[in-house]
């Protein structure tokens, strides 16, 4: 384990890296759906209800993004960058 | 940050909310009838319902479970251990809105966070100042968060600690369960709010000031004094042990990804 509890914010990477290092680690069996997209994107690959504008959106600092605020159906992905605060890859 | 991180929201009582016009707010509701009427007609800025104490009435989830607008719902159970097997009833509703469900780290809370898994309902664990027995249950959860094939949605707070670990954003764990008030303004039945905004940043400086374990603390960063409050003399000896599980896994899912060649953060 480090020392260092934390670390700089991951540049973005790409859906299809994204993808693939979902892929890898899915494939290694050892860790959770949930725990792979928080590891890869900060996320959640999952699948969602229908999209809705309005919803418990994803624009505050931390935790409190929950929901995704627009989008399509289908999966639902966020993507942090600086600062904590979800944003809507999509 | 994005241009939005630093809009806060207000949770309010449903007879406040009653009138307000300006959002964006959460309503807190507490009665089938409250939960009727803000799920049958919510204006623009309402987020979402707060419910609490309605798991176990089955009308009020079919109502929930129809709708035009598919308004997201945070189911909070107070009992976890009492109120686990009523959660059957939010599958229909979990398909026609959002819904996440809140719970405190009291015993018998793994049955719950077990059912809300196997559902792929959202759950946010509220820790507080876990004792020993609440303690061994988050480890428990933590593990079963992490490794579980069955836990596809976040489980917070290991989700958002996992994902800043990995670089993947930062946060305070007052962020991650929307317990910072400069965020998450809560208020009382006449709109006042519970909490000053400056709240967990007075809070911190009081314990640095007062010379608790926090100053040399590695995790100090992510905790904020989280695991301080309310009693500042809370032995934080176990909880260290919950981010370092959640830092070891961090650890080695970086290994991983690079012992099999996939592009990782630096």
């Amino acid at each position: 384990m480090s020392d260092t509890p934390s670390k700089e914010n991951e540049p973005l990477a790409g859906d299809d890296e994204l993808q693939d290092r979902r892929r890898f680690l899915q494939g290694m069996g050892k860790w959770s759906g949930a725990a792979i997209g928080a590891a890869v994107a900060g996320a959640w690959f999952g699948g969602a209800p229908e999209a809705r504008a309005g919803a418990w959106v994803n624009r505050r600092v931390g935790g409190g993004a929950w929901i995704n605020g627009g989008g399509g159906g289908g999966a639902w992905v966020n993507r942090r960058v600086g600062g904590g605060a979800w944003i809507n890859r999509r | 940050m994005t241009e939005e991180s630093g809009e806060s929201i207000a949770f309010l009582p449903a007879s406040f909310a009653e009138n307000c016009s300006e959002g964006p707010f959460i309503v807190i509701v507490r009665e089938r009838e409250e939960f009727s009427r803000w799920l049958g007609d919510a204006p623009p800025g309402v987020e979402g319902l707060e419910v609490h104490g309605l798991v176990g009435d089955s009308e009020a989830w079919g109502l929930a479970a129809q709708g035009r607008v598919p308004l997201p719902l945070d189911v909070v159970l107070d009992d976890p251990r009492a109120e686990f097997s009523a959660l059957y009833r939010l599958v229909d509703v979990s398909i026609a809105r959002p819904v996440r469900i809140t719970m405190p780290a009291r015993p018998g809370f793994m049955k719950a966070l077990r059912l809300a898994a196997a559902l792929r309902i959202p759950v946010r664990l509220l820790p507080g100042q876990p004792d020993e027995e609440a303690l061994a249950g988050l480890m428990e959860a933590a593990q079963f968060y992490l490794h579980d094939a069955m836990v596809e949605a976040p489980v917070e707070f290991f989700h958002s600690v996992l994902a800043s670990f990995r670089g993947l954003g930062s946060g305070t764990l007052w962020t991650f369960l929307e317990q910072d008030p400069a965020i998450f303004s809560r208020r009382d039945a006449t709109g006042g709010v519970l909490q000053a905004p400056d709240f967990v940043e007075t809070h911190l400086d009081r314990l640095l000031s007062n010379g608790a374990e926090c100053g040399p603390c590695v995790w100090r960063r992510t905790c904020a004094g989280y695991f301080k409050w309310p009693d500042p003399n809370y032995d934080c000896a176990g909880v260290k042990q919950l981010f370092a599980i959640l830092q070891s896994a961090a650890d080695e899912i970086t290994l991983d990804l690079a012992g099999g060649e996939i592009p990782s953060p630096p």
